[in-house]
């Protein structure tokens, strides 16, 4: 009996599939984080939140919102992650060394910045657990909304309702706004302005953490990151 | 399950004895949860790839993301329940990497080279079977590798996927039409 195409192309897939080579060794790496608040084997799910909170929907005047379920947690030492570059030799004594790189973004944030920060994402948080994914999307940056090619608005509130009918409710913990763009991932590609425009001086990043099952390990990142003019905070949810 | 606490300096409250019983206790935790994650990679990875490939349709971003999510399965050693199956946590890792837009745009961007291992034969027999595949849904692809592949049902694979069982069923039908059943 001959093949159908369905099959043939799956047959083929799986052979080259199987052909892959296994890496000789499994990854590691000696990173540890620090001052993970998450106590539970069970409860980790870590979201970077850097929450770039738009003042024109988090003025006083915006409509009031209900309690955050979440809460954020109280500032916790944790290990910075740099990507180690030895400093570059040099003869000429005179010469500073060359600084490591690092993943701390650079510039100062004003007095307040923080905790707005955490309250933009605890209202952003607490819109999706609700099931208000309107008034969360529109707390997100324009262009992130449309340059990424994802689907858009129905794509977007579709999986987190498919999420909220499978896990029950969307609860979530904030973690302590942090500066270092890869406290969380060491990984973490560095923040390209041209996708990513804003002021990074004031940006903050807050680990949301999503304890939906003993099983799984999810996190979100959203970036809060002024505009360049710094009159507007925008959201950028990064996953 | 095994819960770990890893401390830099011993209990304060303990005599030194005790505290050493207790670091003792602790790392022969870590050594267990090392032993394990060894295994799960050694068990596991070709699934996890061979899943990431089928729901990125990209070998070199599969490859990326199986390495990415044992790593996370690394750090998480001593926090995971290893009396239950890995697998799920590595596929729902592996999909929330795969899922990560910044991530996703950062990899198009950087530009990720092509396989290694490849040869120009095998460069365009892969080129070939993508292309036959990049009409199809992450959902769609990853459905037929979970279900026909690696055997689960469909319940199993809606969990993992956040979806139905009915949703899942439906994927797969609609990839079988997409791709053409015709002989």
């Amino acid at each position: 009996m001959s093949e159908s195409r369905h099959d043939r192309v799956w047959r083929d897939w799986k052979a080259m599939a199987d052909g892959a080579g296994q890496p000789a060794f499994a990854p590691r790496d000696n990173q540890r984080r620090g001052g993970f608040p998450i106590g539970l084997a069970s409860a980790a799910v870590v979201a970077v939140l850097i929450v770039v909170i738009a003042a024109r929907y988090w003025t006083p005047q915006v409509g009031g919102v209900p309690g955050a379920s979440g809460s954020s947690q109280p500032a916790t030492p944790t290990e910075v992650a740099t990507a180690t570059t030895a400093p570059s030799a040099t003869s000429t004594p005179t010469l500073p060394p060359t600084p490591a790189a690092t993943s701390i973004l650079s510039g100062t944030p004003r007095p307040g910045d923080e905790a707005m920060a955490v309250s933009i994402a605890t209202k952003y948080q607490t819109y999706i657990k609700q099931g208000n994914y309107a008034t969360a999307w529109a707390m997100i940056a324009p262009q992130w909304k449309s340059g990424t090619g994802d689907g858009g608005y129905a794509q977007w509130a579709a999986n987190w309702a498919d999420i909220a009918k499978s896990r029950g409710t969307i609860d979530f913990e904030l973690q302590t706004p942090s500066r270092d763009w890869q406290q969380w991932d060491p990984n973490w590609p560095a923040p390209l302005p041209s996708i990513l425009p804003g002021d990074y001086g004031r940006a903050f990043v807050i680990v949301v953490d999503y304890p939906w099952t003993s099983q799984t390990n999810d996190w979100d990142v959203l970036l809060m990151l002024p505009t360049t003019t710094g009159d507007v905070w925008e959201v950028y949810s990064l996953r | 399950m095994i819960e770990l606490a890893i401390r830099s300096e011993p209990r304060p409250s303990c005599d030194s004895a005790s505290s050493s019983v207790f670091r003792d206790m602790e790392l022969a935790v870590v050594r267990d949860a090392d032993i394990l994650y060894e295994r799960a990679f050694a068990d596991h990875w070709r699934d996890v790839f061979q899943f990431l490939l089928a729901w990125t349709n990209d070998w070199a971003s599969a490859e990326d993301l199986s390495q990415e999510a044992f790593l996370r399965l690394w750090r998480s050693r001593a926090k995971i329940d290893w009396g239950e199956p890995i697998m799920p946590w590595l596929i729902v890792t592996g999909r929330r990497l795969a899922n990560d837009r910044y991530r996703k745009i950062a990899r198009r961007l950087g530009g990720l080279p092509s396989p290694a291992s490849f040869d120009e034969t095998q460069q365009v027999r892969w080129l070939d079977v993508q292309s036959a595949l990049k009409d199809l849904s992450a959902l769609e692809r990853s459905t037929v590798v979970l279900v026909t592949f690696q055997g689960m049902s469909t319940v199993e694979v809606a969990r993992l996927l956040d979806t139905t069982p009915g949703g899942v069923r439906a994927a797969l039908s609609r990839g079988r039409e997409k791709l053409g059943d015709a002989r």
